[in-house]
């Protein structure tokens, strides 16, 4: 089921491109209550969370253009209307914001890190195929942009939204429900899962473990995560995911250090002990040449 | 070249036209809306100056004014585009500037200001200037979204930064700069042609005020209109000359202190008064402006 979704999803995850979301996507809408009006909702493409109350409805990710009405009747279900006030792009990919548009339509301000807005507004280099994709629909950007992170007061939350640099972008943004004690880490954090480092897009696994580094200072052992991809998680489950990723980068550092090549590296089958985080939409090969790209451009600089 | 326009006062309908206010409008004073052109207006009223813009998709108000004419402000803005209030920031938290947020709420306005401009009124604090506790703010007078560092509206065809100064006027300000149009609204920290407020108490600083006015300076070109937070519509030019003047009292005030003269002394004294006869006595005068500066030098002294 997670499988299902992760590689549907993938057809269009790195593409900010508006056609890539015309192709008839259909999921239904499965909706949870974590409490305090907040909830996660699953459907086809980034996890979605959902706070609704007196203040209107503040969303976080809007996946694909085409599952707009069913997203829409699923917030009415809880909120008793379908309107929403705000969304939150937790970054640039298509399979997080591709909904913009028909949002916007609908009357929603829309906003995310300068740099997920600045992506969208210029052709973009696929980290996995080296294809260059034209840029996003004006359409689809967002219209309020920030540095280092916004505060919003509504619904008698506190919902703090945090830049974490250079992790899965460079334009990443966390949202932290701090009445409810729900964080949505976007695609900062995949449960269970090895995620896409955008390395065209000022990906890094070193972002990747500050960044859940300083989600754990947030959060304590009741908290639910909403990652990006993969199920509902807890605290343990970020924790399991940053230290994957820490050994990871220590495995990978070796090899580069090493000279080895990409080719000696996968050889050498570094992540054996995690192949278990592997049977989604990046495998085992995929993040080995992920993080390899990555510490190579890095650690020939600093080193 | 610029058309002032008429425009409806919070009371009636008299119409102003003619140049700007040598005093600071009251509660029953007709408002004065210049037009900067680029779809932004100049909105001088009880309560100082708002800059207004028109996006296409929905109005952006540099401040809120005051309960008994931020109604009208809304009014006024919304006749001359025929747009709906969308984003009212606050410059920062003193209540000439944000009294009036309740009727932005009403209007479906988001209220934007800086992390500290909320944290300033959304919590109860201990008021070293009053000597007394201040409860919070009543919920719809405080901002509902903050942000640190900066901040972008790219609105229709109008982009609008938001950007932040360290411990200027206070350490909560705001200057809106609509790009487009050309026009920014500096807030308190820069106000023309009267004593300037320099709120320790809110974190505010002298030498943050001067670093503050060396980034509107470097943001203005010659034709950029600057919308101060009180008195008339000014230019680069007079932020310029805004600058100096402020650094020439900054060294007056130096050199009575190098004598060994304590604030109450030099305020006595009131050396700036004969730098600036031109600028109006508000809630500031040359001797406030003298003291001020010199607590705040032997504080960074100390
Ligand atoms: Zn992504
Ligand atoms: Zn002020």
């Amino acid at each position: 089921m997670l499988r299902l979704v992760s590689s549907i999803a993938a057809a269009a995850l790195f593409a900010a491109s508006a056609h890539a979301q015309t192709r008839a996507f259909d999921a239904d809408i499965v909706v949870t209550d974590l409490g305090s009006g907040v909830f996660m909702l699953v459907g086809r493409g980034g996890n979605i969370g959902l706070s609704v109350g007196e203040d209107g409805a503040f969303m976080v990710d809007d996946q694909f253009a085409p599952l707009t009405p069913r997203i829409e009747a699923a917030v009415a279900e809880v909120a008793g209307s379908g309107d929403v006030r705000f969304i939150l792009n937790t970054h640039y990919h298509g399979d997080h914001m591709g909904g913009n548009e028909e949002w916007a339509d609908r009357g929603a301000t829309i906003f995310a890190h300068e740099n997920a807005r600045q992506r969208l507004t210029e052709p973009q280099v696929s980290s996995l195929t080296g294809e260059e994709e034209p840029a996003a629909d004006p359409a689809l950007w967002p219209i309020i942009t920030f540095q280092s992170g916004v505060n919003f007061y509504m619904n008698g939350e506190n919902v703090r939204v945090m830049h974490v640099p250079n992790a899965h972008t460079d334009g990443d943004s966390i949202v932290y429900f701090e009445g409810a004690g729900v964080l949505h880490m976007g695609d900062v954090f995949w449960n269970g899962l090895f995620p896409y480092i955008d390395v065209n897009a000022g990906g890094t696994i070193d972002g990747y473990i500050r960044a859940l580094d300083y989600a754990l200072t947030l959060i304590n052992e009741d908290a639910r995560i909403i990652p990006g991809h993969g199920p509902l998680a807890e605290r343990a489950d970020v924790i399991a995911a940053l230290d994957m990723l820490t050994e990871t980068r220590a495995l990978i550092a070796e090899h580069v250090r090493a000279g080895d090549s990409l080719e000696d590296t996968l050889a050498a089958q570094p992540l054996a002990d995690y192949e278990s985080f592997g049977g989604g939409f990046i495998n085992t090969r995929r993040f080995i040449e992920l993080v390899y790209t990555d510490l190579a451009a890095r650690l020939v600089l600093s080193e | 070249m610029r058309k002032i326009i008429a425009a409806l006062s919070a009371i009636g309908a008299s119409v102003v036209l003619g140049a700007a206010n040598e005093t600071p409008l009251g509660e029953g004073d007709p408002m004065e809306v210049t037009d900067l052109g680029g779809r932004v207006l100049m909105v001088e009223g009880y309560g100082g100056n708002v800059a207004v813009g028109a996006t296409g998709e929905g109005l952006v108000f540099s401040d809120a004014f005051l309960p008994e004419s931020a109604p009208a402000l809304i009014e006024t803005a919304m006749a001359t585009f025929d747009e709906a209030p969308r984003i009212v920031v606050s410059t920062h938290h003193h209540g000439d500037h944000t009294l009036g947020l309740a009727a932005f709420h009403e209007a479906g306005a988001l209220s934007i200001g800086h992390t500290f401009m909320r944290h300033r009124i959304a919590e109860r604090r201990f008021s070293d200037y009053r000597q007394d506790w201040v409860e919070p703010r009543a919920p719809e007078l405080l901002p509902r979204m903050t942000y640190d560092s900066a901040f972008a509206l790219h609105l229709g065809d109008q982009r609008i930064a938001l950007v932040h100064y360290e411990r200027a006027h206070t350490a909560g300000d705001t200057v809106v700069h609509f790009i487009d149009a050309d026009v920014i609204a500096t807030g308190d920290i820069f106000v023309n042609g009267v004593w300037p407020i320099i709120d320790h108490y809110a974190g505010g600083s002298v030498d943050g005020t001067l670093a503050a006015l060396d980034e509107i300076i470097a943001l203005a070109g010659p034709d950029t209109d600057i919308v101060p937070g009180h008195g008339p519509l000014a230019s680069r030019a007079d932020v310029i000359a805004y600058r100096a003047m402020l650094d020439e009292m900054r060294h007056a005030v130096l050199a009575l202190q190098a004598d060994g003269m304590s604030p109450e002394e030099i305020a006595e004294a009131d050396p700036l008064a004969a730098l600036a006869p031109d600028w109006r006595a508000w809630f500031t005068d040359s001797a406030d402006v003298a003291a001020e500066m010199a607590r705040e030098f032997a504080r960074v002294a100390e």
